[in-house]
């Protein structure tokens, strides 16, 4: 009779059991998460069908819904390739990837890209357009958690100026184009990656000095476009809303207060069916969630998000390995920035910018992106016994 | 020991609770975040939502847009054919209208507002007000206007008693007048309101239309459309809910549409379409000599003159004509179906190139050309340009079968007998005899797959349109074996046979016989019919757009081929037995010779349309004229004294100049358009 040791009964345990077994990771897929996906995702169909069906009721315009409901699906079957890839090797591909999104978006500049709404952010495939930038972030916080989970303690200075730098060569290209509210992202996806990456307070305040002067900088010298500065002086005050920028969040505020409590109905809204609030069915998504479904369809879209963040923040907790934890960190900043400006753009609450709400907003770039983000949270959840 | 402890505390690992602190963090930063989201929206949702709730109702933008003046229409002297004019035009707004005031208001509103208008000079029902705010085609923001052309007096009285007709107000509407009233109504084209199918035609066009915008129907304003209408300008306010606007979001200032200067000659026009109109009128005076025949109606006709040099449209007459004034201020639907019905010879339809007639003995010109470009008539031909040919009254086919041929016997028209005729005197005489031979021997010679006519009349722009810049054009027929065979029936000798004398299937419109005929003129060079010489951009007066002449077609026609027929068209006017002598006794034919040749085209059923197809001076011809006119009897009675009438002040150098209306207006105080016509008629019977 063999004797077995107490560690190595307990593996055999583990192992056995199908909810802990490191060879199934497919039992620990965070359902959860992915219904909180699908509801938002859900959610976001019906707010574009709602702002661009058109008012002829014979006659309803499902374009822009039927082209969301591909992206969903083509984000879904990427999803389901994100999560199926063992997450610890992409760490050697982390470089590569990076490099080949830095190469488009240095290339978008150029004759290639084309121009939408002043941005150049776009490159054209017969009928579809894609924006590297939102795929960009995913490069971004898959080759800056590759680069801080080599360290197990504090960061140095010198380390963490690299990791700057790993945000700040995309961050600066997606500023040229100019999208001054997706270099944001890239901001905050590299300040949390660096939180969690173990960067200490006192580092914290010298980065902060050190952006706050360039921004300042910025605004002041010429390298805004005019709409963006007349964005931010008119979140500073609205009253002077001459200006477009006046104009669209003075909409977009009448349109989610017309919402009232529990909303006008789906298709009842008059600021949507006017076409009042320019760019409903892209940034300013939320309007429509706001004036049709209320306060109460308001709170519930919060809540799919509040719930999407917690599962993503508990998968980042629970990871096996310091990478893991850090792509569900920048997955993390990544969705709570978004969501916070997309929607406080929409409340008066934020300046004006053009960034997508994740998975409700109009656009394919943005949502596959999202999804394949989503996919990666899982795949480092599922794996968390390996 | 102390510098080893503060470098190792300096490289200290990250301890797993290190981590789940910093995670901690991030999720009080969401809640943050969440919780200044979820307040605001409490604010705007629910403790202030009945105040956004009122801005919603209110909130709107209001589009005004300011229509772009239409480019003017001119002639080849510049004289302004069509121009603009402003309309005071009475509006109400439906918004006010459908909200503020309950049926019974509604009513007694627009009962006054038709009594006021009228009171101040125009005459308004009260149901054409409530018609007009009916209208499908304003939105609920609208104004619609309800009446036109007010009196300026209707409008001193809304400024002094403006609380008693809220909603009331008054636009100045650009509409198109006509200097020289309905002369070359055809050419020109109405405007009118854009149907619901047009609507969705021009949906995309850059110059943005309404759906209460007016559009070019037809003629020039229809096929010029795109260079005539302006681009309207616009401007976006922002208003709050009392309607005051609260920003001006953007601006566009309209720009004016170009003009477009035509070839067409006024005074030559205003000439064409008074002898037009007194030919029909002689020719309804005519007895016919049979009872039995049917009558002269003379219901309608066209006449066109053409520079052969490029074929420039001079003047195109079409009968019946209507006025496009008509349609400035809109119709009944009584009077629309009035110039629709065919009892009324439908006057919007262009005769001139739309009308599909038979050239008749016009067309013989082509045959003899067919026969001597192919050599059936020649040296080596069953006929030289000399050779006499016996014109016994009648032609019999030889060695004939009634099934291939139709008939055996063709005989003159008439029963006329000209004994010895070549191809001079057969021209000359119009001997449908000859022809008949010509087109018989040309059906049975292997070489010309029976086409050998078809041929020719394709090469002179017969059975294709001529690409003129005017809508509606018909393509006209040369009948052929090929088409024949496709339709199922078979091609017999006899259809070639009475094709040699413009009669059977074919059919051509007045502009293909004229236009024939000028590439005739000119020595051989087929034109498209050039209707438009310039467009010019109405600030700077720079021409924007210039257009050249367009070769159609280029006719092998050498002195050989083209003198004997030429000789043979001027016999026809000047010669004692030309068929068109006794029109053109006394017109100075010396030093304008004119070549010319009647037709006579039968039409089952019908009393003859009358023909004359002309061009002088020879030999450099500078005018070609054809006149066709329907139900009247012999070319050489109606059509060839018409024709004559136009080319005679042409050759004197004695066109009238015609005066506009306005000049007329202002000679002699207002004058009716027409008391204007009526004195045209009385000119040309005198």
């Amino acid at each position: 009779m063999a004797v077995i040791s107490l560690e190595e009964r307990r593996l055999k345990e583990r192992e056995l059991n199908p909810r802990s077994s490191p060879y199934a990771p497919w039992m620990h897929i965070d359902l959860l998460l992915v219904l909180a996906a699908a509801g938002l995702a859900a959610i976001g169909l019906a707010a574009i069908y709602s702002t661009t069906r058109g008012r002829d009721p014979e006659n309803f315009d499902a374009f822009f819904m039927d082209r969301q409901s591909l992206f969903a699906v083509a984000g879904a079957l990427l999803m389901v390739f994100a999560a199926w890839f063992p997450y610890q090797e992409l760490a050697k591909f982390a470089v590569a990837i990076y490099g080949v999104g830095l190469l488009a978006l240095i290339v978008v500049l150029g004759p290639l890209g084309e121009e939408v709404n002043g941005a150049r952010s776009w490159f054209r495939f017969g009928d579809f357009q894609l924006q590297p930038s939102e795929f960009q972030k995913l490069a971004v916080i898959v080759a800056v958690a590759a680069f801080l989970a080599r360290y197990e303690e504090h960061l140095t200075v010198p380390r963490v100026f690299f990791a700057v730098g790993i945000v700040a060569w995309p961050g600066l290209l997606v500023l040229l184009q100019p999208d001054v509210g997706t270099a944001l992202i890239y901001v905050f996806i590299g300040f949390v990656l660096l939180l969690i990456g173990g960067i200490r307070f006192r580092q914290i305040i010298g980065i902060a000095l050190i952006v706050v002067t360039v921004v300042t900088l910025m605004i002041n010298s010429n390298m805004l476009e005019d709409y963006q500065t007349n964005r931010l002086r008119t979140f500073v005050d609205p009253t002077t809303g001459v200006t477009d920028a006046g104009f669209q969040q003075r909409q977009a505020q009448i349109a989610i207060g017309n919402g009232g409590l529990s909303g006008k109905g789906y298709g009842e809204g008059s600021q949507t069916l006017s076409g009042l609030v320019p760019q409903q069915h892209t940034d300013f998504i939320f309007t429509v969630i706001g004036e049709e479904f209320g306060f109460v369809g308001s709170a519930t879209t919060l809540g799919l998000y509040a719930l999407l963040l917690l599962r993503i923040l508990q998968a980042a907790r629970l990871a096996k390995d310091r990478f893991g934890a850090l792509i569900c960190s920048g997955v993390f900043a990544m969705i709570l920035f978004q969501m916070f400006e997309a929607v406080g753009m929409t409340l008066g609450i934020t300046p004006i910018t053009g960034i997508p709400l994740p998975l409700v907003s109009y656009g394919g770039s943005s949502a596959i992106a999202t999804l394949i983000g989503l996919g990666l949270v899982l795949n480092v959840r599922m794996r968390r016994f390996v | 020991m102390a510098l080893v402890v503060a470098e190792t505390s300096g490289r200290r690992a990250l301890s797993p609770e290190s981590l789940r602190l910093r995670l901690s963090f991030l999720a009080l930063l969401a809640l943050l975040a969440f919780a200044a989201l979820v307040a605001r929206l409490w604010f705007l949702q629910v403790l202030s939502s009945e105040e956004f709730e009122a801005q919603a109702q209110s909130n709107t933008v209001r589009v005004i847009y300011e229509s772009a003046p239409r480019g003017r229409i001119f002639d080849r002297s510049g004289n302004v054919l069509v121009d603009n004019r402003e309309s005071l035009v009475v509006t109400v707004d439906r918004f006010t209208f459908d909200t503020e005031f309950d049926e019974g208001e509604q009513e007694e509103l627009v009962l006054r507002l038709a009594t006021e208008i009228s009171r101040a000079g125009r005459l308004t029902k009260v149901f054409e007000i409530a018609d007009a705010l009916g209208d499908p085609r304003y939105g609920p923001l609208d104004a619609v206007p309800v009446a036109d052309d007010v009196t300026e007096n209707f409008e001193i009285l809304l400024a002094e008693r403006a609380d008693e007709f809220p909603g009331v107000g008054t636009v100045v509407r650009s509409v198109r007048t006509y200097p020289y009233g309905d002369l070359a109504a055809h050419i020109l084209g109405y405007v009118s309101l854009l149907s619901e199918e047009q609507y969705e035609l021009v949906a995309d066009d850059p110059k943005t239309y309404r759906r209460n915008d007016e559009i070019g129907q037809t003629g020039i304003e229809a096929s010029f459309e795109s260079v005539l209408r302006g681009t309207p300008g616009y401007t976006r306010l922002e208003v709050d809910n009392v309607g005051d606007p609260v920003a001006v979001l953007d601006q566009v200032d309209p720009i004016a549409g170009a003009d477009v200067h035509l070839t067409l000659n006024i005074d030559l026009q205003a000439l064409a379409e008074k002898e037009l109109l007194a030919g029909l009128a002689e020719a309804r005076q005519q007895e016919t000599d049979d009872p039995n025949q049917p009558p002269f109606k003379a219901p309608g006709g066209a006449l066109v003159v053409l520079d052969p040099n490029g074929s420039e449209v001079l003047a195109m007459a079409s009968f019946p004509t209507y006025s496009p004034s008509e349609f400035v201020s809109g119709f009944s639907a009584d009077r629309w179906a009035e110039l629709q019905d065919p009892n009324n010879h439908q006057p919007l339809h262009n005769r001139a190139l739309a009308g599909i007639y038979p050239p008749g003995s016009t067309f013989k010109l082509f045959t003899a050309y067919a026969a001597l470009n192919s050599g059936v008539i020649g040296p080596r031909g069953v006929l030289d340009v000399r050779t006499l040919y016996d014109d016994t009254g009648s032609y019999v086919v030889p060695s004939c079968e009634e099934e291939l041929v139709a008939s055996c016997t063709f005989k003159n028209a008439e029963e006329a007998i000209y004994g010895p005729v070549d191809l001079h005197r057969a021209i000359t005489v119009s001997s449908d005899v000859y022809f008949y031979y010509l087109g018989d021997t040309m059906d049975r010679a292997d070489r010309f797959d029976r086409e050998g006519i078809q041929r020719s009349a394709r090469l002179y722009g017969f059975g294709a349109p001529s690409g003129i810049a005017l809508p509606g054009e018909g393509a006209g027929r040369v009948p052929s074996p090929s088409a024949a065979e496709a339709a199922g029936e078979p091609w017999r000798t006899g259809d070639s046979i009475v094709l040699a004398i413009g009669q059977g299937l074919l059919g051509s419109t007045p502009l293909q016989l004229a236009n024939g005929y000028a590439a005739f003129a000119n020595g051989g060079t087929l034109y498209s019919p050039k209707m438009v010489e310039q467009v010019v951009n109405p600030v700077t007066g720079e021409a924007v757009q210039t257009f050249g002449d367009r070769v159609l077609n280029q006719v092998y026609l050498p002195p050989s081929i083209r003198t004997p027929i030429l000789e043979g068209l001027l016999g026809v006017t000047a010669e004692l037995e030309g068929t068109a002598h006794s029109a053109f006794f006394g017109f100075p034919l010396e030093e304008w010779p004119v070549a010319g040749k009647t037709g006579t085209a039968e039409v089952v059923g019908q009393a003859d349309n009358s023909l004359f197809a002309a061009f002088g001076p020879n030999p450099n011809p500078e005018y070609v004229v054809v006149a066709i006119m329907e139900e009247s009897g012999f070319g050489a009675s109606v059509a060839a004294p018409a024709v004559r009438r136009v080319l005679e002040p042409i050759a004197t150098n004695s066109v009238p100049a015609v005066r506009t209306i306005d000049d007329l207006a202002e000679l002699s105080g207002p004058i009716e358009d027409d008391e204007v016509s009526e004195d045209a008629d009385t000119g040309s019977a005198a």
